[in-house]
């Protein structure tokens, strides 16, 4: 999960593509235990960028996304099947012409933190590329903030066809008014919006995370020509979904290999000895008795526990295991204070 | 229960004002005398703690069923048990206390679900408790994490916000607690529900539909489809989810559901269905951890079939005190003294209240003040008249409002009140109703408790007179239970059990009653048959009999009444007589209190009738606080309002009755001013006579203002029983009240 981007350079932001409805870089506050120490690199007091800090994002634990920033390109590591699934998704659409016809569902199901979104982010930069070499138009249109998990289908259905058409509206990429005006109703929308935008035009569309099949198969069913969507799902609704035009990707928990792995991708991008190294059996101990972890816990936790070691003097010449027991302790701590 | 009322010399009266028990009640101030059921109930409790503690992951539920008459402490043995059980644990008891309402079960679950809304932690603390369970196991796992595993088993780490803070799987997690909720309640829906708590946005939906609604939209995509109030069985079950959901892991949790009697005699439901339901239901609590207290009166046993009562666990009867108990009760609360009370009065206060405590308290509150009052010890005379204060009479319930329901519901509208057989006082029957031929009928007796031999001795010799002169059957109706001592003789008199009231079941048993009587005089009577003309001859054959045995009646009556003292007898006569008395101005429908005071009595009567003209006041509180009630007079007295009180012309009815009830009471002060005036000053002056007129003219004028006749309205509304007629009562009432005034001051002056 990463390549070579160098963390604590610079913050400027690359301006290749920008992502419509996606108000992610203007989040203030992370609901991260650690978020008191939210700036990672301050190269002028001479303490060590944090190697786990995802660069350019404000909250530095948030998925990659290099539909925002080329440069996350490098951070994918190739664990548990992510590689795989992505090279599975480019094979599926090496060919777009069938999209001239109909339109996709893109659903990749798994548990919270084991890079669903990453992986999103990293199909679609990949799709949006690969129509913009056949000379086709295409926008990204991030939806996935706008639906509650406990609004109804309708309700959501409803949200995310106003506020597709809102955003393509302000992208002044509509070439009618009639989507505009029935943009409350989904099926409206999506049986008219082919008519009302350009013949090149492509929409990539990222939808909020859903958690009933129901509303999964809709999307499916539903896809308009040169438009394709994308959607997370948890496990059991991946499995619970009929397949059929919709292209199914999965991602899941892993084993110890794959934290090292990710733990070594990160550390190996900074200085040798500008911050303890990790023990090598640091997270077999966190990951005893063949219990698996995530993309997202490991980043979480190993974030939390270099953002400590980072402002420290004295420095460990390695992290063990204990280290990350104490993070645990110290971070419950504060959970326990908190009213 | 420990209302203690202050003594008007300062001294605090140590017997509460009112015994009845609350379950909250709690604190030192609580005596509870550790009677046979006390000690039973307190050691199915020990039991239930004690198998907790050792071993609270295997079920130790207990169901203890408690039966026992009003007053007799059912809901004060319940407090005890939940303070006991308090104290045992260092405070950490989860407990609820319901009313079980006169209807379903379904109404029984909603009462539930209303306090388990109100304390939602109750629910989201043992939900969340078992997502720390599943995180606990988790976490030790690794020894990175298991120092967590501490915190999170008791309770000081919030496995949700440690789920999100160090970003673990959620959904894998959740998935394992509706597992295990699945496990504990037996019922997928509710931990597909009770899982949703745990994230943001459901909790209103999941608690509308544990609160009985039907599930809103968001639940039904995902999955929950039943509504839980849409049976009896559904309501049941749910009971029972939250049997085993409260009462999971080592935390006690005590459910005390009171009066489930007047559920299971509710009329109407189906009982089959729903008695299976009840049978599951103490199943599930007994399989749970959960101690359920079941109380009502002792019909609660009766009414369950054999295989349901035999689920019923541990059963607790309430006794009545002894004197012993009773006599360690006053010590208690007497800082060790029996002064005022003596050895005898004690004994006198278990015998008059039947050993009843919620009576024995009231009389011990009653007797304290007023030793303390007379500077006396209690005296037999005193507990007699106390007794006498509490239950002496029929004032203040709707007994007489009841029984002319149940008549007119009845189709029985032919009725007779106070119907005198003969001259003699013996023969007045309270409710007569013609039935058959040749005059016989059925008759209701209505009697206030009978708390000694002349009150019994009546009660006799009324139900005798009526067998001497009339073929009837005869229904004597008590407020309170017969004593032992006089029941088999007034049985014998009267030809049947008397009925005892209980609001919420009276109704239909009187309707049964009447029914049978009715039946039985109709078969004396048949209408066609051989029968038909020797029908009379036997009935005065039947009647003949009656006289003989009515003279032999009493003359062994005469003999005993001898022997009873006459102050007795006076005070029964007395109260009889009182009874009697019309409702005058200044009793508490008029809520003043005595306005006018001194005036001559016939002044005073013409202002009673108007007053009782006018004031619709009481009538019209009483329909309203009727319509509260949870039984056939309730539904009755909602029919009515329903029906009338949106008619605006009620509305300045009401009005109209107000005005004139305070133009009434006005002009009764003025004439009582003028009249204290003048009797101090001898005879009238001409300037009085003439203030007088004044006084008078100034109530025609503002009453020929008022338009009277609009009270009808209010009439109507309430259905009660005839009321002068407000024109004719204040029509001319103050030419009348000055001519009784006149007359007044010439026979003083004579």
């Amino acid at each position: 999960m990463t390549g070579d981007g160098l963390p604590g350079q610079p913050a400027e932001p690359s301006e290749e593509h920008a992502v419509s409805g996606d108000p992610s870089e203007e989040c203030a506050v992370s609901g991260d235990p650690s978020e008191e120490c939210a700036v990672s690199g301050d190269p002028s007091a001479g303490t060590p960028p944090n190697p786990f800090a995802v660069p350019r994002l404000f909250v530095e634990t948030d998925p990659l996304n290099p539909l925002r920033h080329e440069e996350h390109l490098d951070y994918y590591v190739a664990v548990d099947h992510t590689e795989e699934s992505f090279q599975d998704f480019q094979k599926r659409f090496q060919d777009v012409a069938d999209l001239l016809h109909e339109g996709r569902l893109v659903l990749v199901s798994g548990e919270k933190g084991c890079g669903k979104t990453t992986l999103i982010n990293r199909c679609a930069h990949w799709l949006r590329g690969r129509i913009e070499a056949d000379r086709q138009d295409v926008e990204v249109v991030d939806l996935t903030r706008e639906a509650q998990d406990s609004d109804t289908i309708p309700v959501r259905r409803s949200n995310v066809s106003r506020a597709l058409v809102d955003n393509l509206h302000a992208l002044t990429l509509l070439k009618s008014d009639l989507v505009y005006e029935t943009r409350d109703d989904a099926d409206s929308t999506y049986r008219n919006l082919p008519t009302c935008l350009a013949a090149g035009q492509w929409l990539i569309v990222l939808l909020p995370r859903a958690e009933l099949a129901e509303e999964l198969r809709y999307y499916a069913v539903r896809a308009p020509k040169r438009m394709v969507f994308f959607a997370e799902t948890t496990p059991e609704v991946g499995t619970q979904h009929a397949p059929g035009r919709t292209i199914r990707l999965q991602v899941d928990a892993f084993e110890h290999e794959h934290a090292t792995l990710f733990a070594t991708d990160r550390l190996r991008r900074l200085p040798t000895g500008t911050l303890p190294p990790l023990a090598p059996t640091a997270l077999d101990e966190f990951l005893q008795d063949n219990r698996k972890t995530t993309i997202g816990e490991i980043q979480r936790l190993l974030f939390g526990v270099y953002e400590t070691l980072r402002v420290q003097e004295d420095r460990p010449d390695e992290v063990t295991w204990n280290h990350l027991a104490r993070h645990f302790i110290s971070v419950s701590r504060r959970l326990r204070e908190q009213p | 229960m420990d209302a203690h009322a202050p003594d008007p010399t300062g001294a605090v009266n140590p017997y509460p004002s009112s015994a009845v028990a609350q379950i909250a009640d709690a604190g030192s101030s609580v005596v509870t005398i550790p009677t046979v059921a006390i000690q039973q109930a307190t050691a199915v409790m020990d039991d239930y703690l004690a198998a907790l503690r050792t071993a609270p992951r295997t079920p130790a539920g207990r169901v203890l069923a408690v039966v026992g008459e009003h007053g007799t402490g059912k809901t004060h043995l319940a407090s005890h048990l939940i303070r006991h059980a308090t104290d045992h644990l260092g405070g950490d008891l989860q407990w609820l206390h319901l009313n079980a309402p006169p209807d379903t079960f379904v109404s029984l679950y909603r009462a539930l679900a209303d306090k388990l809304t109100d304390r939602r932690d109750v629910v989201e603390r043992q939900v969340r408790r078992l997502y720390a369970d599943i995180l606990a196991v988790e976490v030790s796992r690794s020894r990175v994490t298991a120092p967590l595993a501490e915190s999170l088993l008791d309770g000081t780490l919030d496995p949700v916000a440690v789920v999100d803070t160090f970003n673990m799987m959620e959904s894998r997690l959740l998935g394992q607690l509706r597992d295990r909720l699945r496990e504990v309640t037996d019922n997928s829906e509710f931990a597909r529900a009770l899982t949703l708590l745990l994230r943001g946005g459901f909790e209103n939906p999941v608690w509308d539909w544990i609160a009985g609604r039907p599930p809103a939209e968001v639940l039904r995509e995902r999955g929950i489809t039943s509504t839980l109030t849409a049976t009896e069985t559904s309501a049941l079950q749910a009971m029972g989810v939250f049997a085993l959901l409260i009462g999971y892991g080592p935390r006690p949790f005590v459910l005390v559901v009171d009066e489930l009697d007047q559920l299971l005699t509710a009329a109407g439901r189906e009982r089959d269905e729903a008695l299976d339901a009840f049978k599951e239901l103490l199943r599930v609590f007994a399989a749970s951890n959960t101690f359920l207290i079941i109380a009502g009166l002792p019909d609660l046993l009766e009414t369950l079939p054999r295989d349901v009562r035999a689920r019923t666990g541990e059963q607790v009867v309430m006794t009545p005190l002894t004197v012993a108990e009773a006599r360690a009760y006053v010590l208690r609360r007497q800082g060790n003294r029996l002064a005022p009370f003596t050895e005898e009065t004690v004994t006198q206060v278990v015998e008059l209240a039947h050993g009843v405590p919620r009576r024995v308290i009231s009389l011990c509150h009653r007797l304290w003040g007023r030793s303390r009052d007379q500077g006396t010890e209690v005296t037999a005379t005193m507990v007699r008249e106390a007794a006498r204060d509490l239950y002496g009479g029929l004032r203040g319930n709707n007994l007489p409002a009841e029984i002319r329901q149940v008549l007119v519901g009845s189709g029985l509208d032919s009725y007779v009140p106070d119907y005198p057989l003969t001259e003699s006082p013996d023969s007045r029957i309270d409710y007569w109703i013609p039935a058959g031929r040749d005059d016989a009928g059925c008759g209701i007796l209505l009697v206030g408790p009978l708390l000694d031999e002349g009150d019994a001795a009546a009660v006799v010799t009324r139900a005798q007179t009526a067998h001497a002169h009339r073929d009837c059957e005869l229904l004597l109706v008590v407020v309170e239970p017969v004593p032992e001592q006089f029941r088999a003789r007034v049985r014998e008199a009267v030809g049947r059990e008397p009925l005892v009231y209980r609001q919420r079941s009276f109704a239909d048993q009187l309707t049964a009653e009447l029914k049978a009587m009715v039946g039985r005089l109709e078969e004396r009577y048949p209408q066609q048959g051989p029968l038909v003309p020797v029908a009379p001859h036997l009935a005065r054959l039947d009647r003949r009999q009656s006289a003989t045995q009515h003279m032999v009646g009493l003359l062994t009556s005469a003999l005993h009444e001898l022997r009873v003292h006459n102050a007795q007898q006076f005070t029964a006569l007395h109260r009889e007589l009182h009874g009697l008395r019309p409702s005058t101005a200044g009793t508490p429908g008029s809520g003043t209190g005595p306005p006018f005071t001194g005036l001559p009595d016939p002044v005073l009567t013409l202002l009673d009738r108007a007053l009782t003209a006018a004031d619709l006041h009481a009538p019209v509180g009483a329909l309203l606080g009727r319509m509260f009630d949870d039984d056939e007079a309730g539904r009755t007295a909602r029919q009515a309002v329903r029906v009338r009180i949106r008619n605006s012309q009620v509305h300045s009815a009401a009005g109209v009755a107000a005005l004139l009830t305070e133009l009434v009471e006005a002009f009764g002060r003025a004439v009582s001013g003028w009249y204290d005036e003048v009797r101090r000053t001898g005879r009238p002056t001409v300037e009085q006579w003439e203030r007088l007129e004044e006084i008078c003219q100034i109530f025609d004028v503002v009453h020929e203002y008022l338009p009277a006749y609009q009270l009808r309205t209010l009439t109507d509304l309430t259905g009660g029983p005839e009321r002068p007629e407000a024109d004719g009562a204040l029509g001319d009432l103050s030419s009348r009240v000055r001519d009784e005034l006149r007359s007044a001051l010439a026979a003083g002056a004579r």
